[in-house]
């Protein structure tokens, strides 16, 4: 295989910090290459550097042998090196030919576009990828799988040679990321090569020809295709086994605090939800996408309107609005973290503090003291890097943004109800293990935990109970024993295979 | 799913059935209302505000905001009575340096919102207390120094405002910039750009877009509007106030909402913005008509805005809401670890 990429002694620091030391990273031509890594450990970093977007410290990159210089995403572009970032870069009032061409229109004389044309070799594209859109659909009116599939085209219309790929199934659903895969070893087919950043192993797996691993900023090893194994990889991203304890299901104390939710209908979508979840005890909500389960839980914290039914937490009514259900010691950890749930300029500890402060009055003042413990316990609860109480939170790596999140409802006291929705997307696999471990103690401690999660084999880990979604109506309601992943997906998709058990 | 063109052509009919229920109601109960000559002298002040509103439409659409095109009318307008009054300098040079002015001017408002990172809203503030002063340098004093205002005799500069029986065809200046400004818009690889970068700034510069080259476009284009404005008005009214223009910013900036401009930018054209400002102006005709006092006619303006905005962030939350209704399959399989 010829060498087409070659990044040597690759440095970059922040602010005097060092984030990458001296990475070398190499990438064949026609290979599917992965990164892998905790986070922050600074894959995302290493891409902005190659395409341009921030200017590296020191270190050389080569294309085809050749020296190049990468100043702006432009010189990497007419490098045929492109990127299909983590968050996207699409413009969504445009439509997809639009935004296809965008940065590269075909023109007449610099000035007047020929639309015709545009539309022509879009639908091309569109035909040969076998992709489900049509160029004049509007973007913001597409999905996120269809949003990439945009970005897609607008790197093979600039016929790239390398196309890299930032967590790009982080919000596609399994048959989304199928249809991607097909995609992405079809483009390796016609000669392109692939940079593939995810946390999924599995897929790491399934694609890769190399796997390239990096570790607090150093690569720590280049596997290729036969020496990837599960264990090997994650020693040797995080330095240390996890060992897998068995699942347990535990069953609540008789005593048990209870939430319990009668016929929660909503204007738009649920539709007379019902159950019961108790404290010890994790309740884990599966189902598709859509299927109302991040509405139950923004109901239950009074974020969404619903218009019959009850919430009651040990026989008395909640309130309706989110201050005052986040006083009652109930917290949510919102899906969309990025928009929802971090004020991105706030540095670690304000973003930490804020559903914090009733518990940080010294007499008339927040203590500057306390706050400053509050978010210290915060990042070491989950090990956020940096580790750096003042940073703030735009410039931590993705993963660790999230963390911040999960971190700052664990600070509560007197947490009694914590409500998740999607806890470990983007999140590697050392940070997840410290999530389930820390929602695992919080219901031992007598806590009420609801954890939505679209990962299957997550919800067979951590829940006791799970609770299938279908269309904005419970579909079933299952003890956590000897289920297999097939029995979720295959509820979730309307076929029940186990009788229901309500035993409780 | 809808495509781009039912969206906005919906927006579209809502504010042209806005000044359709206008045009009934003043003709149902003000008779000289609906007469050529009114519809005309109603075309021709449009044309003024109209060609404000065309420019900031594009600054809008850029993601960005212009209270500085008030200022930068009366400045143009004070060139040309100037000129006019004091030189020989024939008619289409002067038009020349009055719309050169005006490009001037809004060059400045981009280089100072892109090259010294201030905001918009600040910027245009403050230059358009710059650019009225200037206009109050330009102005006319007698021997004491006093402030006057002089009209313009020159019968040739004053034909550019001129009249075909009860047309004007200063209207004409206005329309020809609003199907300009709307091929401008869709059939050019700038028109997508200032959607692009008013729609996602960060997307637009990762997609290779100059992006402070086609901000400070709008900003030049929003001048051009302007200057050409200054024009027509000079040779409509044939002098200058030193207040002239003053509050104009704003109505144009109303009609542009009207049209369905978001204010948030990426959105609408200069059709819409056209629709709009016949909205305004007919708005203030109207009240005029009635001889309802100026604060009624203020306080519309407000009212109006506020109404258009909430029902364009109601609008399209529901255009999102329906398509949101994504249904993404199954969920997927966890990873083996
Ligand atoms: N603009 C910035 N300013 C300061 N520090 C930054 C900036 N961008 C990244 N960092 C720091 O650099 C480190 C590496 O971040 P990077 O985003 O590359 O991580 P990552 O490997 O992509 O992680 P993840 O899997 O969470 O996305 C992090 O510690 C982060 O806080
Ligand atoms: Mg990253």
């Amino acid at each position: 295989m010829n060498t087409l990429l070659q990044m040597i002694g690759i440095e970059k620091s922040f602010s005097g910090v060092k984030v990458l030391k001296g990475v070398d990273f190499t990438v064949g031509e026609g290979e599917i290459h992965g990164l892998m890594g905790e986070n922050g450990a600074g894959k995302s970093t290493l891409i902005k550097i190659l395409t341009g977007v921030y200017p590296g410290n020191s270190g050389v990159i080569r294309m085809n042998g050749k020296e190049i210089f990468i100043n702006s995403r432009s010189d990497a572009m007419a490098n045929g090196i492109s990127v299909i970032y983590q968050e996207l870069s699409l413009i969504p009032t445009l439509t997809v030919m639009e935004n296809i061409f965008l940065g590269q229109e075909l023109t007449f004389g610099k000035v007047f576009l020929k639309k015709k044309e545009m539309h022509r070799r879009a639908e091309q594209l569109i035909e040969k990828c076998r992709f489900d859109i049509k160029p004049d659909d509007l973007v913001e009116t597409l999905c996120v799988a269809k949003r990439q599939t945009v970005e897609i085209m607008k790197s093979l219309l600039l016929n790239a040679k390398l196309i890299i790929m930032d967590e790009p199934t982080a919000s596609l659903n399994a048959a989304e990321s199928e249809n991607l895969f097909k995609i992405i070893r079809n483009l390796k087919s016609q000669g392109t090569s692939i940079v593939y950043i995810s946390h999924r192993l599995e897929e790491i797996y399934a694609m890769v020809d190399r796997l390239t691993i990096l570790r607090d900023g150093a690569v720590v090893g280049v596997l290729p295709r036969e020496q990837i194994d599960p264990v090997t990889v994650v020693r040797m991203m995080i330095g240390k086994c996890l060992d897998c304890a068995e699942h347990t299901v535990h069953d609540a104390a008789s005593e048990a605090a209870v939430l319990e939710v009668t016929n929660l209908c909503s204007e738009t979508l649920l539709d007379h939800v019902s159950f019961r979840a108790y404290g010890g005890q994790i309740l884990g909500i599966g189902g598709l996408v859509g299927s109302g389960r991040s509405e139950v839980l923004r109901s239950i914290f009074g974020l969404d309107h619903y218009t019959e039914g009850s919430i009651r937490y040990n026989g008395e009514a909640l309130p309706r609005s989110a201050r005052e259900v986040s006083r009652y010691g109930i917290g949510l950890v919102p899906e969309d973290r990025r928009n929802e749930g971090l004020i991105p300029l706030l540095n670690i500890v304000e973003n930490m503090a804020l559903p914090n402060y009733d518990q940080l009055y010294e007499t008339a003042f927040v203590s500057g003291k306390r706050e400053r413990q509050l978010g210290m316990r915060g990042i070491e609860s989950l090990s956020i890097r940096p580790g750096d109480p003042n940073i703030r939170c735009i410039n931590l790596s993705g993963g660790n943004q999230q963390k911040v999140v999960i971190s700052k409802w664990l600070q509560r006291k007197d947490l009694k109800v914590l409500l998740v929705d999607e806890p470990t997307a983007g999140i590697d696999v050392g940070a997840k293990a410290e999530i389930y471990e820390i929602m695992r103690r919080l219901a031992n401690q007598g806590c009420i935990v609801i954890v939505v999660t679209s990962d299957v084999e997550e919800l067979i880990k951590i829940a006791d109970q799970i609770l299938i979604m279908v269309d904005g109506k419970v579909f079933q309601q299952m003890r956590n024993e000897n289920l297999t992943q097939d029995d979720i997906l295959l509820a979730a998709s309307r076929i029940k295979r186990k009788e229901p058990d309500h035993a409780n | 799913m809808k495509s781009k063109i039912d969206q906005s052509v919906i927006r579209k009919l809502v504010s042209l059935s806005m000044v359709v229920i206008m045009v009934a109601v003043f003709s149902a109960t003000a008779q000289s209302f609906l007469t050529s000559r009114n519809i005309f002298s109603v075309l021709r002040e449009v044309s003024v505000i109209g060609l404000l509103s065309i420019g900031v439409t594009f600054v809008i659409i850029g993601g960005g905001i212009d209270i500085s095109t008030g200022a930068i009318m009366a400045v143009s307008a004070m060139i040309c009575s100037r000129l006019v009054n004091m030189t020989l300098m024939p008619i289409w040079l002067i038009v020349c340096i009055a719309v050169g002015a005006g490009i001037l001017c809004g060059l400045i408002n981009g280089l100072l919102v892109t090259k010294l990172k201030m905001s918009e809203l600040i910027t245009t503030f403050a230059t358009m207390f710059i650019y009225r002063g200037i206009v109050y340098m330009l102005a006319f004093r007698d021997e004491d120094g006093r402030l006057i205002t002089k009209a313009i005799t020159d019968k040739g500069f004053l034909t550019i405002a001129g009249k075909w029986g009860n047309f004007y065809p200063m209207t004409l200046v206005w329309i020809a910039a609003v199907v300009i400004g709307y091929l401008l818009l869709k059939k050019t690889k700038l028109g997508t750009y200032i959607y692009a970068i008013g729609t996602d700034r960060k997307a637009a510069l990762f997609s290779g877009i100059k992006v402070d080259r086609i901000k400070i476009a709008t900003f030049i284009i929003s001048g051009i509007c302007a200057a050409t404005a200054g024009v027509l008005l000079v040779a409509w009214q044939a002098s200058v106030a030193l207040s002239s223009g003053s509050g104009m910013e704003f109505q144009a900036i109303a009609a542009a909402v009207v049209g369905g401009i978001a204010l948030a930018g990426g959105r609408g054209d200069t059709i819409g913005t056209a629709i709009g400002s016949i909205f305004m102006v007919m708005l203030i005709n109207g009240i005029y008509k009635y001889g309802l006092p100026t604060e009624i006619q203020t306080i519309t303006y407000g009212v109006v805005i506020v109404i258009m905005s909430v029902f364009d962030s109601i609008y399209f939350r529901a255009l999102n809401k329906r398509n949101q209704v994504t249904k993404r399959a199954v969920g997927r399989k966890g990873e083996a670890s």
